[in-house]
């Protein structure tokens, strides 16, 4: 329990100081609402010039008649009640004004700073483990989480606390003129709250029945429309509305049994709010009828039961679903406890591209063999090299390794002689351009996808960068050319047009080396030519790796690497290796007789 | 880099109330249950607003006057002339009965309420499902699947919801606005006046404010859910924003997005600190007013009860007034919704048998089989066009005749009419001129249900329906017999698979069947196709979705399945049609070349072009299989 107040306190950094003065606006809240009940007794006291007997007024009341001017003037002038009511109304609004308000810069600012530390975590995250992991889920907690914890910290404690200030004040002043009616007038309230706390934790879990029977009933929804050509086809539409009532009616069933319940809990609590209030009622009227209080205390009393049930009730019902907030908060920590990719630290050497493999092996976390097996290779700055191989033959996490996603597990990686695992993720993600085999655009526009990386390049690099990846002359044809969206407000963008936007991308900062994993071959043939063609004309040469299925992609490269089962079984320039028997020789010959 | 488009719901200009008439039709159903609420209600209002203040001022204005000593005795004034007297013992009797028969009553109300509720989303959700089970293809190509997800689901059971209670919540502020009155003017009808004089500024001014509220809820709303999309989409790029190092850029994103959020939450928040403090003041200087009144004009300086009651007065006067502000910030929030959902259940199918059709054949929900005739499996397309809604013809004059028992492939590229081709012929859409005969006789002459039930049919992605194996292929006929399901099974050799899952046939498919592969999922859709017995087989690129080394698998069990059947496959995977008996090859809607597969490669034409793009296309693996098992070994020479 400790460790959960410690957690909220945490939380709450920063707006510390405004969370504990909210609660004191709220003090000041429930204290007018609280003088302006007791300014209904006075009034009532006025008018039965009970005022004057200045034993039955009590502290309290000495005080607040004195404030309001004094007995006497009160009888002669009872129009300065009217006054009193607005003065109280106005002071209060002010108050309510100032504490809504100040609620509202709390409640938005805590929300945004949840938000941000689960975001600023997940972003951080190894790729490892969001591979993982359920996309799902992280958004669950992103949203749902936090909105059930910051309802329950600043709203649902807010409410706690606002019943714990009417009992604290009311009963206080009761207690100030009577114990006995302040006994009674509070006599069925622990009964009435152990009663709802119990009472709501049973309409809650029929409430979940309940919803958990919706949710199948919106799994059927979804499965029917996913489903509707093999329901046409087999002209079952007469079963899926029998199966569709099966759910209906299943959810009917819970929903009733649900509502029954909730009924019953409104109705029966109801009796003990009401009971209460007519117990003060009734004990105040023979407290009145034999002369111990006055008309005016027995209305206050009146009035303060009122004011103290029905807070009461919700109180109840807030506190037993407390533990909602514990779950909400569990899984926030689950998130955040994972540790974070720390992409700064480590050395920033400067990069030209030359890169050693010496005997490196990489083996899954949880795999048993090893994906790469003794790769040693030497790639010399501004060389190109192509890699091919079968599927799982390892080519992909070559690329994987080079950019830190995973790191090698045997052997090692030199990047201009230093050791590759030293180097900081950051400063290497940013001098190895990686075009991936499923490109990713964004939500914006096409120009701002190109630039992502590097908002301050000029527009005609982003041109230069998009001719090289043959995709400029596309992207003008759009109506609004560079700056047409993408994604789901904007147009949809073909495969292969995706992937050369994402080629632009990665050419955009001129990094020393480059890496396209499986990407150029999801553009056709001749546009493959172009971008290689027009990236060897590139001033400045680039490291360039090439992983491929298509030999005619890799026909000018450097070298051509062959990997089969995580090792490399051929090595040497296309000359060489269409003399070897081997894979690549046959690829060769079918590639060719075939296209 | 702002560059966040926002779609904004907008809110109706004004209320439309034919539309919330027609959803009160449902409700009217069930005219009891709104008897009981409008009963219980009467009942309970008069409690709330008539009884008790009345009670309570009369047991002020009893001690008011009440000697020490004597008994005390508690006049009565009700409404309606009611006058009683009673001792303070069967004042609290009839007091707790009171409480007791209100508790009662609210039991039954609460509780009839949530029945109509769920009348109400019981039968808007039936209706509108059964609606789009009777939907044709053409509907469902328009319209988006999270469209029709949020009308069945959250709109249904918004709309029930917010009817049931409004009417509710109408009721009550009716009857307690009357009651009260009632009350008050029995009481004094010069300070009821005084009351009412000040209610006109609230009744202009709230449902304005509410209405702004509601605005600005909406906005910041849509902030939220522009915030989630834009998470998702974060998400599931994490591993180019990973390799880009773009985190801190992200970051800033995330700071813009969730302010913009913040800053849109707070306006709407503060928009709600200003409207009860507003109230308060209003009341306050009602309250005040009835003291300077009371105590000057009207003379009352001495009678406490009417201050009291007076003052309780002025909230249920206000009270109600601020929920019927509410009540109309519902109706506009759920207009849009209840339109919605209207227009669906509304809509018409627009693939119907002539009325003489559905006399002989029924209807699609209650097929007369015994009038069914037996099929053949003769197909004519003959002199077929179709044109989708747009009025771009994409099938052009089509002439084919496929024989009964043939297996006929066709491909072409994507957009070249093959798919649609086959909607065609199994009734998803009908040709927009020519014919299609089945046995020589033109099907629209025969009802859908007819055709269908001769069609077995495999989609590319084959779709898994939550539960066990034999549900799943049973699907394909409903009444057959364990036996039927096993011998499906067995023709596809899927069999074993499920005989060594732990319950076997029983075994339950949670989630789409997610712990199947893609190819496992195909041969439990085939084997449904199978159970049918079907004179038609269609195969729409029944292999383009799984990988080469399944499609081996998947190839034996279309061998098996399309024996002795009039088959058709359409293939984006030319790796499939090798081995039909008729390829045709169709672009922009005509048939440009037929022929077998040998005789079309070596025609060098439009398959062979195809069939190389694709081979291009191909992983390494696959490329040399390929090689292998359709050209070498059939001795085509390139």
């Amino acid at each position: 329990m400790k460790k959960y107040f410690k957690r909220v306190w945490d939380i709450l950094k920063g707006y510390r100081g405004a969370y504990i003065f909210y609660f004191f606006l709220q003090f000041c809240s429930v204290f007018i609402m609280i003088l302006s009940t007791y300014t209904a007794k006075i009034l009532s006291d006025t008018i039965t010039k009970d005022i004057l007997n200045s034993d039955r007024l009590g502290v309290v009341g000495g005080w607040v008649v004195t404030l309001y001017g004094g007995a006497e003037f009160l009888i002669n002038n009872l129009w300065i009640f009217a006054i009193i009511y607005i003065a109280i109304a106005i002071l209060g609004a002010g108050f309510s004004i100032w504490r809504i308000v100040l609620r509202g810069k709390m409640t938005t600012a805590i929300s945004k700073k949840i938000m941000m530390n689960l975001f600023y975590h997940i972003e951080r995250l190894p790729y490892p483990y969001l591979k993982k992991c359920k996309s799902g889920d992280i958004i669950q907690t992103c949203t749902r989480d936090e909105a059930v914890l910051r309802r329950f910290v600043i709203f649902q404690t807010s409410q706690v606390v606002w019943t714990f200030y009417i009992v604290i004040l009311a009963g206080l002043i009761l207690f100030s003129i009577d114990w006995k009616l302040a006994l009674v007038s509070m006599a069925l309230m622990p009964v009435l709250f152990i009663y709802a706390f119990f009472l709501s934790k049973k309409v809650r879990k029929a409430y979940r029945a309940t919803d958990d029977s919706e949710g199948l009933v919106t799994a059927k929804i979804e499965e029917n429309l996913n489903s509707v050509r093999v329901v046409k086809a087999y002209n079952n539409e007469k079963y899926e509305i029998n199966a569709f009532d099966h759910y209906l009616n299943d959810f009917k069933a819970k929903f009733i049994s649900w509502k029954k319940i909730s009924s019953f809990f409104s109705s029966s609590s109801d009796i003990l709010v009401f009971g209460q209030m007519l117990l003060t009622m009734l004990y105040g009227g023979y407290l009145t009828a034999i002369g111990e209080i006055s008309v005016g205390t027995f209305i206050l009393a009146n009035s303060f039961s009122t004011m103290i049930v029905w807070p009461l009730r919700d109180c109840a019902r807030i506190l037993s679903d407390a533990a909602r907030a514990v779950v909400a908060l569990d899984r926030m920590d689950l998130i955040l406890k994972e540790p974070i990719e720390d992409i700064n630290s480590g050395t920033k050497p400067p990069i030209h591209g030359d890169i050693v493999f010496d005997r490196t092996s990489f083996i899954y976390d949880d795999g048993d063999e090893a994906v790469l097996n003794d790769i040693s290779l030497h790639i010399k700055p501004g060389e190109t090299i192509a890699i091919m191989g079968k599927t799982g033959s390892g080519k992909s996490t070559l690329s994987h390794l080079l950019t830190r996603l995973y790191d090698y597990t045997g052997g090692s990686i030199k990047l201009d002689g230093v050791e590759l695992n030293t180097i900081s993720k950051e400063w290497l993600r940013k001098n190895i351009s990686c075009v991936l085999q499923e490109p990713f655009l964004f939500s914006k526009t096409i120009i701002n996808n190109i630039k992502i990386a590097y908002k301050n390049v000029s527009d005609e690099e982003v041109y230069k960068a998009a001719k090289i990846a043959a995709i400029d002359e596309s992207i003008r044809e759009f109506k609004d050319g560079y700056d047409t969206p993408v994604g789901e407000n904007g147009i949809t963008l073909s495969g292969g047009q995706k992937q050369r936007v994402a080629i632009a991308r990665s050419l955009i900062n001129n990094a020393p080396i480059l890496i396209f994993d499986d990407s150029l071959s999801a553009v056709d043939t001749e546009t493959d030519i172009k971008i290689r063609k027009a990236l060897a004309k590139r001033s400045k040469q680039s490291t360039t790796i090439i992983i491929t299925h298509r030999v005619a992609t890799a026909i000018d490269a450097d070298k051509i690497v062959v990997l089969e089962n995580g090792k490399i079984s051929q090595l040497g320039k296309h000359q060489d290796l269409i003399k070897q028997e081997g894979l690549y020789k046959n690829l060769f010959d079918i590639q060719t007789r075939m296209v | 880099m702002s560059t966040f488009v926002f779609k904004e719901e907008s809110l109706p200009k004004k209320l439309n109330f034919g539309i919330w008439f027609k959803i009160l039709k449902y409700a009217l159903d069930k005219w009891y249950y709104m008897l009981g609420i409008v009963v219980s209600l009467i009942i309970i209002s008069f409690y709330d607003s008539s009884f008790t203040p009345l009670m309570n001022a009369s047991m002020v204005d009893s001690l008011r006057y009440h000697q020490a000593g004597t008994e005390l005795i508690i006049k009565c004034d009700l409404i309606f002339g009611i006058h009683f007297e009673v001792n303070f013992f069967w004042f609290a009797i009839i007091m707790v009965a009171g409480i007791l028969l209100r508790s009662v009553f609210i039991f039954i109300n609460f509780f009839v309420t949530n029945l109509l509720e769920c009348h109400l989303s019981f039968t808007l959700r039936r209706k509108a499902f059964k609606r789009v089970q009777e939907l044709s293809f053409s509907y469902f190509d328009k319209t988006p699947k999270g469209w029709l997800i949020a009308r069945l689901q959250s709109d249904c059971s918004d709309i029930s919801e917010m009817v049931a209670w409004v009417m509710f919540n109408l009721f009550w502020i009716m009857f307690d606005l009357l009651f009260s009155l009632v009350s008050m003017f029995t009481l004094s009808w010069k300070l009821s006046l005084v009351i009412l004089a000040t209610t006109p500024i609230l009744i202009i001014a709230l449902p304005l404010f509410q209405k702004r509220l509601l605005k600005l809820h909406r906005i910041s709303r849509n902030a939220y859910s522009n915030f989630v999309r834009w998470l998702a989409e974060v998400i599931s790029g994490s591993k180019t924003i990973k390799t880009l190092a773009i985190e801190d850029e992200v970051e800033n994103e995330a700071v813009e997005v969730t302010e913009d959020i913040k800053n849109k939450r707070f306006k709407a928040m503060v928009q709600n600190a200003y409207i009860y403090p507003l109230i308060s003041i209003m009341s306050a200087i009602t309250c005040g007013l009835i003291v300077v009144f009371g105590s000057t004009i009207f003379g009352l300086q001495n009678d406490v009860k009417m201050f009291v009651a007076f003052i309780g007065f002025v909230s249920a006067i206000y009270n109600p007034i601020q929920n019927f502000s509410e009540i109309f910030a519902d109706f506009m929030a759920n207009q849009a919704s209840v339109e919605k959902v209207l227009q669906l259940v509304n809509t018409q199918p627009e693939i119907v048998d002539t009325p003489e059709v559905i006399a002989k054949y029924g209807t699609l929900f209650d097929n007369k089989i015994e009038n069914f005739e037996p099929m053949e499996g003769d197909i004519v397309f003959k002199d077929i066009s179709f044109s989708y809604d747009n009025n771009i013809e994409v099938i052009h004059h089509l002439n084919l005749h496929i024989r009964k028992g043939e297996t006929v492939a066709i491909v072409g590229e994507t957009g070249s009419g093959k798919t649609t081709t086959v909607n065609l012929l199994c009734r998803f859409y009908e040709p927009t001129s020519g014919q299609l005969l089945i046995d020589g006789v033109d099907y629209k002459k025969r009802s859908v249900g007819w055709i269908r039930s001769n069609i077995g049919y495999v989609q590319q992605n084959p779709f898994v329906f939550n539960g066990t194996f034999k549900d799943n292929i049973k699907y394909g006929k409903l009444n057959a017999s364990d036996e039927e399901v096993v011998a499906a099974a067995k023709i596809v050799d899927i069999h074993d698979f499920i005989m060594a899952q732990p319950n076997g046939y029983e075994t339950v498919l949670e989630d789409g069947g997610n712990q199947l592969s893609l190819g496992q999922k195909q041969l439990i859709s085939f084997a449904r196709a199978v159970l049918r017995n079907p004179k038609i087989m269609i195969l729409d690129e029944a292999t383009s979705s799984v990988d080469t080394e399944t499609e081996a698998t998947i190839q034996k069990a279309i061998n098996n399945v399309l024996k002795g059947r009039t088959s058709i496959m359409i293939a984006h995977r030319l790796s499939t049609v090798v081995d039909a008996d008729r390829i045709i090859v169709m672009s922009d809607g005509v048939i440009v070349e037929e022929g077998s597969h040998i005789d079309l490669i070596n025609k060098k034409g439009w398959y062979h072009h195809l069939y190389m793009n694709q081979f291009k296309e191909l992983n390494i693996d696959d490329q040399i299989e390929q090689y292998d098992s359709q050209i070498k070994n059939k001795n085509i020479k390139l």
